[in-house]
């Protein structure tokens, strides 16, 4: 069973060995003259010109492809993210760390269980939700043991995908828990960033990004919010 | 107050540290430190120059024990309040070495301190004038502006004309923290000051003066500072400097490359700037320091890109 998880890891890392090879050097902004006429249209193109020379945009870009992942969840399922996609599943990703406040406040008695209510409320219809747990062995909130754990005390229905190596994380550029994706049934990244509109590691906010793409995409309908800024700890990356 | 005995006063027990009028530090206080100096020395790299150290341990501000990772601890910068006056007043945070709390602008992870004023009627209670951090990187490209030490935010208090010398005035301040280390932890924390209107404002607390020498100035004010938008970028200029840095605002246009770009050595700085959905204007705190400048010199940017 461990050998195949290892495998199946292994594979992940190959497959995402594009987005891994990284140069981190630090580049001075590039010197072009503002251009005085459609500014709008230039500045696209001078973003793609950017675009290619810097290896950062090897991760996932909303209205492009989301990074296809295989991994294993914490129960030692196999999880593919085209697999569930080919399926016609509309897949939700959330990075998950059940010892950061700003997830903890989402799981609390007497006040709205967001994760678990949006379970419920897509159950039975074609949406999928995998948590996926990005944080390096041995830091806050990590390994099989301590998910599993969580799973039990707050009843989480839906798997948690284990991303010990961070491949996953850093190839939808997560820096937070809780951080949110959306894939839509034909791969594309829908919707990324934060779950909802309080910041804070009190409660949950009155606005929930994530169910409202949901809800646009089931509905056939474009997306109005795809990006917002994700708020939470820093996913404990490896290194 | 010892949180621990709710009584007034320090914690009794432990070794005594002695550091001026209040200063007994727990061993296990100690060891601490120490840990957390290693800590600070090895994972993260914040440099902790916020004023006071990473330990110290100074009059009238209480310290994190038992659990918490975080003191608070109500002043006020006059020994009596002047009536119909903006008085000074703050909120000491002593944060346990190795960890940090945030600054209320641009963070990757975490938030910024929340305060809920009680004041008595016909008090005002304004914006907390936020002291400068520092910057704080994390594995995955992961950049934070951070608290570390002992820090003064101050917050100004307007009192009624109609107070009289003599009147006892409360004020409760209930605070939620977002405070981490390798891993974070969400503290809540009630502070109350005790005092009295009074005719003049008595012996001041010198920890004002020189938390407002550290307050950002506007750039009009700030010597040899000059800073504009050109080719894509932001390029702050201070004379004489060893180190210059830019701590963006959250509402603030896009600083893509902000982790390696956002601190330079020498006198010049340049941090690529793009619009963003929030803003066409580039808004945060310039930081100079070193070489000819005897006190680290913060500055107000807030310049429009150009179309």
């Amino acid at each position: 069973m461990k050998a195949k998880a290892l495998l199946v890891i292994v594979a992940a890392m190959f497959a995402a060995s594009p987005v891994m090879a990284q140069n981190k050097s630090a580049e001075k902004p590039k010197e072009t003259q503002p251009d005085k006429k459609d500014s709008h249209k230039d500045h696209d193109h001078k973003k793609d010109k950017e675009a290619k020379k810097d290896d950062k945009a090897a991760k996932a870009k909303v209205g492009e492809k989301a990074p296809d992942f295989t991994a294993t969840d914490s129960q030692g399922n196999t999880v593919k993210l085209s697999e569930l996609t080919a399926q016609g599943k509309i897949v939700v990703l959330q990075w998950f760390n059940p010892d950061c406040p700003y997830v903890v406040k989402h799981y609390q008695k007497g006040q709205p269980n967001t994760f678990n209510d949006m379970a419920t409320k897509y159950a039975g219809k074609d949406v999928v939700i995998l948590a996926v747990s990005s944080n390096a062995p041995g830091t806050q909130g990590s390994g099989v043991e301590r998910v599993n754990k969580a799973r039990k005390d707050w009843n989480i229905t839906y798997p948690v995908v284990m991303d010990e190596a961070g491949t996953i994380g850093k190839s939808f550029d997560a820096k937070n828990t809780p951080a949110m994706a959306v894939i839509n049934k034909d791969g594309t990244l829908a919707y990324f960033g934060a779950i909802d509109d309080d910041r804070g590691p009190d409660k949950p906010g009155a606005t929930n990004y994530v169910t409202k793409a949901v809800d646009e995409l089931l509905a056939g309908k474009p997306v109005t919010t795809s990006e917002t800024k994700a708020y939470g700890c820093s996913v404990k990356y490896k290194g | 107050m010892c949180k621990r005995t709710g009584l007034p006063g320090v914690c009794p027990g432990g070794v005594g540290f002695g550091f001026g009028v209040v200063g007994v530090m727990e061993v296990r206080d100690l060891i601490a430190t120490l840990v957390g100096l290693l800590a600070v020395a090895g994972a993260g790299s914040a440099v902790p120059h916020v004023d006071g150290g990473v330990a110290a341990v100074a009059a009238g501000a209480e310290q994190p024990d038992g659990d918490e990772h975080i003191a608070a601890t109500l002043v006020s910068e006059n020994a009596t309040l002047i009536p119909g006056k903006t008085n000074w007043i703050g909120l000491e945070m002593v944060i346990e070495p190795g960890w940090h709390t945030y600054w209320n602008g641009r963070n990757d992870s975490g938030t910024p301190p929340v305060v809920k004023w009680t004041v008595p009627e016909g008090y005002k209670v304004g914006e907390i004038r936020w002291a400068p951090p520092a910057r704080y990187k994390m594995a995955g490209d992961m950049l934070d502006h951070v608290y570390e030490g002992r820090v003064l935010l101050m917050v100004p208090l307007e009192v009624p004309a109609g107070a009289k010398a003599g009147d006892s005035v409360e004020i409760k301040a209930a605070c939620t923290f977002v405070v981490c280390q390798q891993m974070c932890v969400m503290e809540k924390a009630d502070a109350t000051l005790r005092l009295s209107v009074g005719d003049s404002p008595g012996k001041l607390n010198p920890r004002f003066e020189a938390a407002r020498k550290r307050l950002p100035v506007a750039m009009k004010d700030a010597k040899g500072v000059t800073a504009k938008v050109e080719g894509g970028a932001l390029v702050v200029e201070a004379k004489g400097a060893e180190r210059v840095a830019f701590f963006p605002y959250e509402e603030s246009a896009a600083t893509p490359k902000l982790l390696e770009q956002g601190e330079a050595k020498g006198e010049k700085l340049a941090v690529s700037v793009e619009p963003s959905k929030a803003s066409r204007r580039v808004r945060g705190v310039v930081e100079a320091r070193g070489g000819t400048l005897k006190e680290p010199l913060y500055v107000e940017l807030d310049l429009e890109l150009p179309r």
